[in-house]
């Protein structure tokens, strides 16, 4: 069940990650599916889609206030001048700034992607999609927690697997979903079923490149 | 009012539907909600023709029925024919304290600025959406802001899985 189990979650990781093992954190004797950075980011866009769905905000149309929102992305620099500086060899970098780094990128991502389909041009906007900057640490404070638990071997495999996979699906079905919402003005049957084939063809792009660019690439690289 | 009725677009002086909120031509809004204190001004405010407000944006206050004949939807005024004055109307606003909306020219400049730098760029671009969308009193600020959003949200994840498959590639073969 556990093989069947890191198979399917592999599979799933393949699409998006290079899997590469000494950049991976392990839960017990298993490699995780994506790398430190990767399980940061996804971990953070479960997170916040998680904490959303908890306190129904998915309809939510208000963006987070100007401070907020200039809080958030910063927090998202860390993520790319960690990527940048270490692929150019400038720093040596770890697995744990990669999950932490990845964490603080991921997080932002719903709670700025959902009041962007919601957004009422000549409406009051009255339900925002955080209330106050509590909510905003409340939603960070969870991430760390998680990505500690993470790093530590805490949380079992097949749970970081599983919140990978979601915060992935989360995240394709939720661009779609403003995609299609933003430009159409169908009804929500129209609009579940274009993002429904939306998210599946966007899968399938995933798989192809994955298949012809990323594992060969990654094969060559461990074979040298 | 019948479907055949025509009037000028405010923005670019195109002949549309009298019960258009949009035009077909420019997608300008031409019917957005205003508050009772713009339309008396609009009562006292007349530019060198004689022209209100009113008319020379193309905005109905939803309230037609209280104002002249001259002042109806449909009607057109001979001077304003053929007269594209979107420049006019963006001086007209700025006069009365409200906010002149985004020129054409700025709001492909900033998507292209914010498309073409990656990463920064896109960040630069959600604070930028962000703060149009917290626009209170202008629509066209409001649906940029909206747009821009999205937009960059998109690129944003899109450039990060490009910068990335880039890096493997640089990886591999060095």
């Amino acid at each position: 069940m556990d093989l069947l189990l890191k198979e399917v979650f592999d599979l799933a990781g393949s699409l998006i990650c290079h899997q590469l093992p000494e950049r991976s954190l392990m839960a017990g004797d298993l490699v995780l599916p994506v790398c430190a950075r990767d399980m940061g980011i996804y971990a953070g866009i479960f997170t916040a889609f998680a904490y959303l769905a908890v306190m129904r905000r998915f309809g939510a149309q208000r963006p987070p206030g100007l401070a907020a929102s200039v809080g958030m992305t910063v927090m998202m620099l860390p993520m790319m001048l960690d990527g940048v500086l270490s692929y150019a060899g400038i720093i040596e970098t770890n697995n744990t700034v990669r999950l932490f780094t990845g964490l603080f990128f991921g997080l932002p991502v719903p709670i700025l992607l959902v009041p962007a389909a919601n957004f009422s041009v000549y409406g009051r906007n009255d339900r925002p999609v955080l209330k106050n900057w509590t909510e905003l640490i409340v939603v960070y404070v969870a991430g760390i927690l998680i990505c500690a638990s993470i790093l530590h071997g805490l949380m079992p495999y097949a749970a970081a697997g599983l919140m990978y996979v979601a915060g992935l699906l989360s995240l394709i079905s939720r661009i779609i979903f403003t995609v299609v919402r933003r430009s159409s003005t169908g009804s929500k049957w129209r609009i579940r079923i274009a993002t429904v084939l939306g998210s599946a063809s966007a899968l399938i792009f995933l798989y192809v490149l994955s298949s012809y660019i990323l594992q060969p690439l990654k094969e060559m690289l461990l074979a040298r | 009012m019948e479907h055949n009725e025509l009037k000028k677009c405010g923005f670019c002086g195109e002949s549309i539907p009298a019960n258009a909120t949009r035009c077909p031509y420019c997608a300008s809004i031409l019917e957005i909600p205003v508050d009772d204190s713009y339309a008396r001004a609009g009562d006292g405010v007349t530019d060198d023709q004689g022209l209100d407000q009113e008319q020379q944006n193309g905005f109905s206050t939803g309230s037609d029925q209280q104002y002249p004949a001259d002042r109806q939807p449909g009607y057109q005024d001979p001077n304003t024919s053929n007269r594209p004055y979107y420049a006019e109307h963006r001086q007209s606003m700025m006069q009365n304290g409200g906010k002149a909306p985004l020129g054409n020219g700025l709001k492909v400049f900033l998507t292209l600025l914010f498309a073409l730098l990656p990463g920064i760029g896109q960040l630069a671009g959600i604070i930028t959406a962000i703060v149009f969308m917290s626009s209170s009193d202008d629509s066209d600020r409001r649906s940029f802001g909206s747009a821009l959003l999205v937009a960059n949200l998109i690129l944003f994840i899109l450039a990060c899985l490009g910068c990335f498959v880039l890096a493997l590639i640089g990886q591999s073969f060095t």
